[in-house]
């Protein structure tokens, strides 16, 4: 109690001590510095993404008509999780340019479109697209900001996801550490030197991933 | 797209200048009126889903961790367009849930054929799931809800999806007929129908997401 008023008096005092900022002043106040977040319940180490609970699709303008929308099958990559300062984890992934499935068959039932937009996307030179952490920033108790080195059709740019934490639990079956993400980008295939279909097909490409990961 | 937003930004705009104050104690001002639809360059007729530019996806929350995200790669509609009137449309959609595909990775189990099994699709009795709308508002210079009914394992429910004018060509380059663009998001309880197989470890609400092209209904495209 007593140590209450003495902390309210210090803090009148520390406000008479500079010249009272005007009302409006006080609003335009440089916000608080940023908050910490807490860490994640889970241990940190080694965490393998769950080929079974991932989706990477993908999204491209056709036409200024609709979207048209398609995902890679073969997904696979490691989190080196750092359970107390989640920032200092680091993310390795790697997509199968050849499982990229458009659902669309031709007319003999045979997935030859997905073997058109694998070879615009490079797979016979560069059958991987593979995406390295570079850094990772929280916005908030289950946000944050990742970038990372992405390599596709042999080129690499740093790329940003905006990435949920959906959150961590013990999988009922595997008895073992199960986290759970989003993440979304935007970015231009032309940087990655995919132009195919430009005349009629847009230039950005989004990118949304529900992914999974099982403790190691 | 963008020449759509900025039609409807400048709308929005336009309808912000209209009327003057209202004086104290006036009655209060009526309801903003929705902004008028974008002008829509194709005629009102008969349109049949391009096929080879749709698509239906589905997501589902899995123990919180993620939304298990799967596809239906066979499915049609027709869409009988009112170019002066949108919201007298009507649509009809249709959908065989055996082109169900989650490309489930494991050589352990064929998990589509189980999402045909009675506990979720039930596929043998129920071999189509189909759309009828049933109203159209339009909400927006290039939005509108449509509701319908959604038939699926012989229950009959109410579904409102929200949907966007994406644009229209006049002709399609490739078809050389009038094509529409949309897309369109809605959420199905499946416990509405029957489907409770697996809730609280997988979510009862499944999110649909869907990208369609319509062409012109010709003998060559039906």
């Amino acid at each position: 109690m007593l140590r209450g008023i003495l902390l309210a008096a210090t803090l009148t005092l520390a406000g008479c001590a500079t010249a009272g900022p005007t009302p409006d002043a006080a609003a335009a106040a440089p916000a608080a510095p940023p908050a910490t977040y807490a860490g994640i319940d889970a241990p940190s180490g080694t965490y393998a993404l769950d080929g079974r609970h991932v989706s990477v699709s993908w999204g491209v303008r056709h036409l200024g008509l609709a979207k048209y929308i398609a995902r890679f099958d073969t997904v696979s990559g490691t989190l080196a999780l750092d359970a107390a300062q989640p920032t200092n984890s680091a993310l390795k992934a790697e997509i199968d340019v050849n499982s990229v499935s458009t659902g669309l068959l031709d007319k003999n039932g045979a997935r030859k479109f997905d073997a058109e937009v694998a070879e615009a996307l490079g797979a016979k030179a560069h059958p991987k697209i593979t995406f390295t952490s570079t850094a990772l920033t929280r916005t908030g108790p289950e946000t944050g900001v990742m970038t990372g080195d992405l390599t596709l059709n042999g080129v690499t740019k740093p790329v940003t996801l905006t990435v949920g934490f959906y959150g961590a639990t013990t999988h009922p079956m595997l008895q073992k550490k199960a986290l759970g993400f989003s993440a979304k980008t935007v970015l231009k295939r032309s940087d990655f030197g995919v132009t195919k279909w430009d005349m009629f097909v847009a230039d950005d490409v989004e990118v949304n991933v529900e992914v999974e990961f099982l403790q190691q | 797209m963008n020449r759509l937003f900025c039609a409807g930004a400048l709308a929005l705009l336009l309808a912000a200048c209209g009327p003057p104050p209202p004086r104290p104690g006036a009655p209060p001002p009526p309801a903003a009126a929705v902004a008028a639809p974008v002008k829509v360059d194709a005629p009102t007729g008969a349109y049949t889903l391009d096929k080879t530019h749709a698509s239906l996806t589905w997501r589902v929350n899995h123990m919180g961790l993620s939304q298990y995200t799967a596809r239906f790669t066979r499915f049609d509609a027709q869409l009988s367009f009112d170019a002066t009137d949108p919201s007298k449309s009507t649509l009809t959609a249709t959908v065989d849930p055996t082109s169900v595909e989650t490309d489930y990775p494991g050589a352990d189990k064929d998990f589509d054929k189980e999402l045909l099994e009675p506990n979720f699709f039930n596929a043998k009795t129920f071999p189509a799931i189909t759309f009828t709308s049933t109203a159209i508002a339009l909400t927006g210079a290039n939005a509108a809800t449509v509701t319908g009914d959604l038939e699926m394992l012989g229950v009959k429910k109410p579904v409102t999806l929200q949907v966007t004018f994406n644009g229209s060509k006049n002709p399609h380059p490739f078809a050389q007929v009038p094509a529409l663009g949309f897309s369109a998001i809605g959420v199905v309880k499946r416990s509405e129908f029957g489907m409770t197989h697996l809730i609280g470890g997988v979510g009862d609400e499944v999110e649909v997401l869907i990208q369609a092209e319509f062409l012109q209904t010709t003998p060559a495209i039906q």
